[in-house]
């Protein structure tokens, strides 16, 4: 298992400790706020992963279920009563698992085009509702007064750390588990899968209803981070695609490359603002690149660079059953 | 009124299948998912603006230059991006999806955000039976009905249509019968990219020109291609028109805000419902 994941957990350490002592070094009240969005991002990304890297059905409407969990806790704030973020952000995970279930059940008999089809209208159905009935959703201004996080950007920052890396490591867990074996079985011959006694409709359910539950609480996390709910915060099919970039560009289906993904581009996207209205354009260019360059994802292809031993995947794979079957 | 949702839902229907019989085409014998399609008609609209407005051409060398343009970048997208990875459907979708968003951005910098108008080659309105009809509308419907009935005669008569069918059934049977597959590739490109940039210069008149313009197509013509049966040229026609109708009938009845809601609705019931849509034949994975 050493040989297998070569340098990784000590490069992994690394950087958490320096994401923890940053703030000790450089307080910058901007750079602070644009490391938080980037650790909400990465939430994201990892939460998409589960389902569609891990069992190759990609979710094209994923700010669904950011913006579900999202715009709870905007509803309770503005027509109940303020949430506190210790409520708020589970309570946001639990109601956008509520809808992944309902979503999911459906949704998953379907593959390929047709999912990215669904997934992409009942995204767009849930934005364009909030927008038409503006008056309860406050439209394209969406909803202020949610409960603000913390009073500092310092605290701020450090809660997100820790939401980042718990998210992270529990999605992570269950990827190295065997259930996300199952779910790497499931997207190489789905068929074949079923055939050997895997219950494949639960085990991808399951996987949506957690990857909903992780995507809604960052969804709240994000409301109470800006105070804010609305559509181009969470909803918009615009964060969808990002989703999946930031995912691509990281490579998919280990959860840890394309967190690393999102956390980069996170801020490397803030960074090209500097080049005014280029910048999308940049960050495009960037996605295409590397989809025809890279195309496992720049962070997947540099791994294997770290860990010769790693010859071509093989040895991961066969490494990774092995090690199941043992525990 | 009926006779009001006959004729706006005849020309939103036409429209949408014009849109539509591209995609369909593109799947059915490339089998890739081309989410670059709804940038074809943004850029038909673009460069008819381009040329009949800022270079000041005469309408019909205008519209037959942007059809050249538009064919000329579509051809050389599939040859030189979307080949390079075709062998996996989901790759495809990602890059045409960026390829999207990228060219939306990058009208968005030479044109602005703002709002463009264009002129239409027919002014005024033709009155049919007590109701007005703006003559650009059925300009629009006519040219559609013939661009789709051509499309019809070529793919279904003429040896090069039939050999592009040839390929959509079975690529490497065709191939084996002596038909250039990468020929065909290419040919269906054009011909797709033809019918989205055709229509985006005949609504440009009566429809917006901005940078997210390609957005509500590209997704209208992938829900049509797919409830009509992903490859059935036949089913994205039907139901192309009939969700013309449909729309055309919420908006006048109900809202015309809630017309890509119930649109967006019918996809999705129809999808869980019948997975492999309206007219398919099965799922071929």
């Amino acid at each position: 298992m050493r040989g297998k994941l070569g340098r990784k957990p000590l490069l992994l350490a690394l950087f958490l400790a320096l994401l923890f002592l940053f703030p000790v070094v450089y307080d910058n009240g901007y750079v602070l706020s644009v490391l938080v969005l980037a650790n909400i991002y990465t939430v994201y990304v990892a939460a998409w992963d589960m389902v569609s890297g891990y069992t190759g059905q990609e979710n094209f409407g994923f700010a669904l279920f950011i913006g579900s969990g999202a715009y709870f806790i905007g509803f309770m704030t503005q027509y109940v009563c303020p949430v506190s973020p210790w409520w708020g952000i589970p309570i946001g995970g639990l109601v956008a698992a509520i809808i992944g279930l309902i979503i999911g059940v459906p949704c998953l008999r379907l593959k390929g085009p047709y999912l990215a089809l669904a997934t992409m209208a009942a995204a767009t159905i849930a934005d364009r509702l909030v927008i038409i009935f503006s008056k309860y959703t406050g439209g394209e201004d969406g909803i202020y007064g949610v409960q603000f996080l913390t009073n500092s950007p310092i605290t701020d920052y450090y809660a997100s750390l820790i939401f980042m890396i718990g998210s992270v490591g529990i999605l992570y867990y269950i990827g190295q588990s065997y259930i996300g074996l199952l779910l790497k079985a499931i997207r190489q011959d789905e068929n074949s899968a079923e055939a050997s006694g895997v219950n494949t409709t639960f085990y991808k359910v399951a996987a949506f209803v957690v990857s909903a539950f992780f995507g809604g609480m960052a969804g709240a996390f994000n409301g109470h981070y800006l105070g804010y709910v609305g559509p181009d915060a969470v909803l918009a099919s615009s964060l969808s695609l990002n989703i999946i970039i930031m995912a691509i560009v990281g490579g998919t289906g280990t959860i840890i490359n394309a967190a690393f993904g999102a956390f980069v581009l996170a801020i490397v996207g803030e960074y090209l603002k500097m080049f005014g209205e280029y910048h999308l354009l940049i960050y495009t260019a960037l996605l295409i690149g590397v989809l025809l360059f890279m195309p496992k994802g720049v962070f997947t292809t540099l791994f294997e660079g770290f860990s010769p031993k790693d010859q071509a995947g093989l040895v991961a794979k066969g490494g990774s059953s092995h090690e199941h079957s043992g525990s | 009124m009926l006779l009001d949702l006959l004729i706006g839902g005849s020309v939103n229907g036409a429209f949408y299948a014009l849109l539509a019989l591209g995609f369909s085409l593109m799947f059915g014998v490339a089998r890739v998912v081309n989410l670059y399609h709804g940038s074809y008609y943004l850029l038909g609209a673009y460069f008819y603006y381009t040329y009949s407005v800022l270079a000041g051409f005469n309408l019909f060398l205008a519209a037959f230059c942007s059809l050249a343009s538009v064919v000329l970048i579509a051809i050389l997208i599939d040859k030189y991006l979307i080949s390079r990875v075709r062998s996996s459907g989901t790759t495809v979708m990602i890059l045409t999806l960026g390829l999207a968003s990228f060219t939306q951005y990058l009208v968005r910098i030479v044109f602005g955000a703002k709002y463009l108008s264009v002129r239409g080659f027919v002014d005024g309105g033709v009155d049919i039976m007590g109701v007005t009809v703006p003559s650009t509308r059925l300009l629009a419907l006519v040219i559609s009905l013939v661009l789709i009935v051509a499309l019809w005669y070529f793919v279904r008569r003429t040896p090069a249509g039939k050999a592009i069918m040839a390929v959509a059934q079975d690529g490497l049977a065709a191939t084996y019968m002596g038909i250039n597959s990468s020929f065909a590739f290419t040919l269906t490109t054009a011909i797709s990219a033809f019918l989205a940039g055709a229509a985006g210069i005949i609504v440009a008149p009566f429809l917006t020109v901005e940078p997210t313009m390609w957005l509500f197509p590209l997704i209208k013509a992938f829900a049509i291609v797919i409830l009509g049966g992903l490859g059935s040229l036949e089913g994205s026609v039907i139901v192309a028109f009939l969700l013309g109708y449909i729309e055309t009938f919420v908006s006048l009845a109900i809202s015309t805000n809630l017309r890509e809601i119930v649109f967006l609705a019918i996809v999705f019931i129809v999808l869980i419902i019948k997975p492999t849509g309206l007219m398919g034949k099965g799922a071929q994975s």
